[in-house]
């Protein structure tokens, strides 16, 4: 295992290919694709650590990562520790050598390093174990080798081997092994620059989904959920959930309604008064689900209370608002907006599986959201809305945008003819962002045409297929690597039967999702109570939301320019 | 530290010299390539200050006795690869994980090793010891 940058940036690399040249000299090759060239050549030095056969899934996870991921130590879950000149190394490693790289020669797609070995350490609890081989990581560990040896010598002595090979059309020797290996694997110069144009690295992500919030301590919380509506009441439902300690209030303007509710939901009090509800020391706490256009007045009456509220996404229908309410946050307003997609644990599970190197590179994403719906009073007028289904739906999936593949720089919208005619704003867009980092996504958000049991989510890379549904415990991976039993398929006869296991799903993976509710909202509101109940809110929560509406903002730029239109910078 | 064992094979119609090293790897995809480091002194790299022509072979694991010979017959050529005839112009060395037959396009002196750079042509793969088990020996670091 090569290592290039520093104990706290280090950038890892899977090799077998390097040797002593006399008892000073260490020659490495890293391929020039990959970060950990840069980070040599950047610092100087270099570190290569043997493994033991025993940690052949560490170097396995390594030759599986995604080869631009920024933080392959953290998302494979690497120990490093330090050597010297700053070198990072792996933890428990058998052997290390530090190096300083005494100068390196163009040969190619792969540079050789020339490094002059400054020390080596030694892990003597370790020393006695046999190496790690090339041959332990290129195949499966044979559970004959014996066996299988002898069998293949049989083979090849009664020339049962080369019959089967001329039969199959396999040539024992490459006609041309330069021209194979270049075939198989190697880049010219100008295949080099067309792999790297969007960068060795992917740094566009600035997001990433956090851990699954732990339960809310028990201790009773007095919650307030304002806005005795539709949504207000499924506040209710996830305050008595995760928290079932919690003494709930209903606030409203409708004396009638909100006492309706209150009743409805077993709550130990009801206001009308909003600043009467934060300053009452029964509420430590506040969930705000209003009407968009309300948001930032709502904010500004709750700021001198200085209690946590958690505000409905979108932040606010303009920007402007956000800024106000990032101002209150600012002041001393402990505050967090709800964004179920940034706690749902099929985001999480998708987002470490490419980190992982699961699907390769992402290239593409489709997301698919909304499904019938007639939205009445203030979410069918645009004024109050702010806009349509892209802005009430859309925004979601911006979060999911952002969180599984990074930030967007240019966005590009159209839609199909309207449908409802009884909502102000939009009934279906679709929106396709891009990004320099060389991924492409579309989000088709509508409300005019159904959803059904189709994945909302689905990645697609150069090594396999992410799909998430809103409501699975699981995420399915398709992966292109050949099963066993796909080869298997591949060559049964007759042809019926071989098509009919063709069809069958033998490169698909089920991966189970780390948090029993699918949907992200029981976490989020762990993640807000267990805030206040241990005094602090997950932070950047609306920061993260002013972009996502930033995002959903250039969308309809976009689909009113008919062009691509360049999304702002992430100023976060 | 544990390292692969190959031979490097020079020579004209018959192998001329042998040396016996662990201290090889590939360079390149594109275009192929690979190093191997030997003492200048040694007969290979004096003969490869003239000629460009070698073929790199990485022993399997069972051919220790022919590491051992190679070994002990400092500048000379042991008899069980005196007699290799140069096949399709390449030696090939039976049993072995691979023989790999190229040229030498660079040598660089590193330490007290010198570093040859060889584009590769081709390769013989013994089908009988693909896949297998290569020659390791402790080598010092």
């Amino acid at each position: 295992m090569l290592w290039g940058g520093t104990v706290t940036e280090p950038e890892p690399y899977a090799t077998a290919a390097f040797a002593f040249a006399g008892p000073s000299h260490l020659l490495v090759n890293p391929n020039r694709l990959y970060p950990v060239d840069e980070a040599i050549l950047a610092r100087g030095a270099f570190a290569l650590s043997w493994l033991a056969r025993s940690q052949r899934d560490v170097m396995l996870a390594l030759i599986g990562a995604r080869r631009r991921e920024p933080d392959k130590v953290r998302a494979l879950g690497l120990a490093v520790e330090a050597g010297p000149l700053d070198l990072p190394a792996l933890a428990g490693a058998p052997r290390t050598a530090f190096c300083t790289l005494e100068r390196w020669l163009d040969t190619g797609d792969h540079r050789l390093l020339i490094g002059r070995v400054v020390e080596l350490r030694t892990d003597a609890a370790r020393l006695a174990e046999p190496p790690l081989l090339y041959a332990d990581v290129t195949a499966a560990p044979s559970v004959a080798p014996r066996l299988e040896r002898l069998a293949r010598r049989a083979l090849v002595a009664t020339g049962a081997l080369d019959a089967w090979r001329r039969r199959r059309g396999v040539v024992a020797r490459p006609r041309s092994l330069p021209e194979e290996t270049y075939l198989d694997g190697g880049q010219t110069e100008a295949e080099l620059a067309t792999l790297l144009a969007p960068g060795v690295r992917d740094l566009g992500r600035r997001l990433a989904p956090p851990a699954s919030p732990p339960p809310v301590p028990p201790a009773p919380l007095g919650v307030c959920v304002v806005g005795p509506g539709g949504w207000g009441a499924v506040h209710a439902q996830l305050v008595r959930a995760v928290h079932p300690a919690a003494r709930l209030y209903v606030c409203g303007r409708d004396a009638a309604r909100t006492e309706a509710f209150a009743r409805r939901a077993g709550a130990a009090g009801w206001f009308t008064d909003l600043a009467a509800a934060a300053a009452d020391p029964a509420v430590q706490a506040l969930t705000l689900a209003l009407p968009h256009d309300v948001h930032r007045a709502a904010i500004e009456a709750l700021a001198a209370a200085r209690k946590p509220v958690l505000l409905e996404k979108p932040i606010a229908t303009t920007l402007a608002d956000a800024d106000a309410i990032l101002a209150a946050e600012v002041a001393g307003l402990p505050l967090m907006v709800a964004e179920d997609m940034h706690w749902r644990p099929a985001i999480a599970t998708a987002a470490r599986l490419v980190a992982q190197g699961a699907i390769g590179e992402p290239l593409y994403a489709d997301m698919v959201a909304g499904g019938h719906l007639r939205p009445s009073g203030w979410k069918a007028d645009v004024a109050r809305m702010g806009g349509g289904v892209w802005l009430d739906v859309g925004v979601h999936y911006v979060r999911a945008l952002r969180l599984l593949l990074g930030e967007p720089t240019r966005v590009l919208a159209a839609r199909a003819m309207t449908v409802n005619t009884k909502m102000g704003g939009e009934d279906s867009a679709r929106v396709l962002f891009a990004s320099e980092a060389g991924w492409q996504a579309q989000l088709l958000t509508s409300w005019v045409t159904g959803r059904f049991d189709l994945p909302d989510i689905t990645l697609f890379g150069e090594r396999g297929t992410l799909c998430c549904w809103p409501r699975r415990r699981w995420v399915e991976l398709h992966t292109t690597a050949p099963t066993a039993l796909g080869r298997l398929a591949a060559v049964a006869r007759p042809a019926a039967l071989r098509e009919w296991l063709l069809g069958l799903p033998l490169g698909r993976r089920r991966i189970p999702l780390d948090d029993p509710d699918p949907t992200g909202y029981a976490a989020e509101f762990r993640a807000f109570l267990g805030g206040v109940a241990r005094g602090a809110l997950p932070a950047g929560n609306a920061r993260a939301a002013r972009r996502d509406l930033e995002l959903v903002l250039a969308g309809y730029d976009a689909l009113r320019d008919g062009g691509w239109v360049p999304v702002p910078p992430d100023a976060g | 530290m544990t390292g692969t064992l190959a031979l490097v094979l020079v020579g004209g119609a018959r192998v001329e010299h042998v040396a016996l090293t662990s201290s090889f790897a590939e360079v390149a995809h594109h275009p192929a390539a690979l190093w191997v480091a030997l003492p200048p002194a040694s007969a290979v790299a004096r003969w490869l200050a003239a000629h460009e022509r070698l073929t790199l072979v990485v022993l399997a694991a069972g051919q220790r006795a022919l590491a051992r010979a190679c070994a002990d017959a400092g500048d000379g050529v042991p008899a069980a690869l005196a007699a290799l005839p140069r096949g399709d112009g390449h030696f090939a060395v039976a049993g072995a994980l691979s023989s790999t037959h190229g040229r030498v396009t660079a040598r660089e002196s590193v330490g007290d090793q010198a570093l040859f750079l060889v584009a590769i042509d081709a390769a013989d793969l013994d089908p009988a010891t693909v896949g297998g088990a290569p020659l390791l020996a402790e080598v010092p670091a």
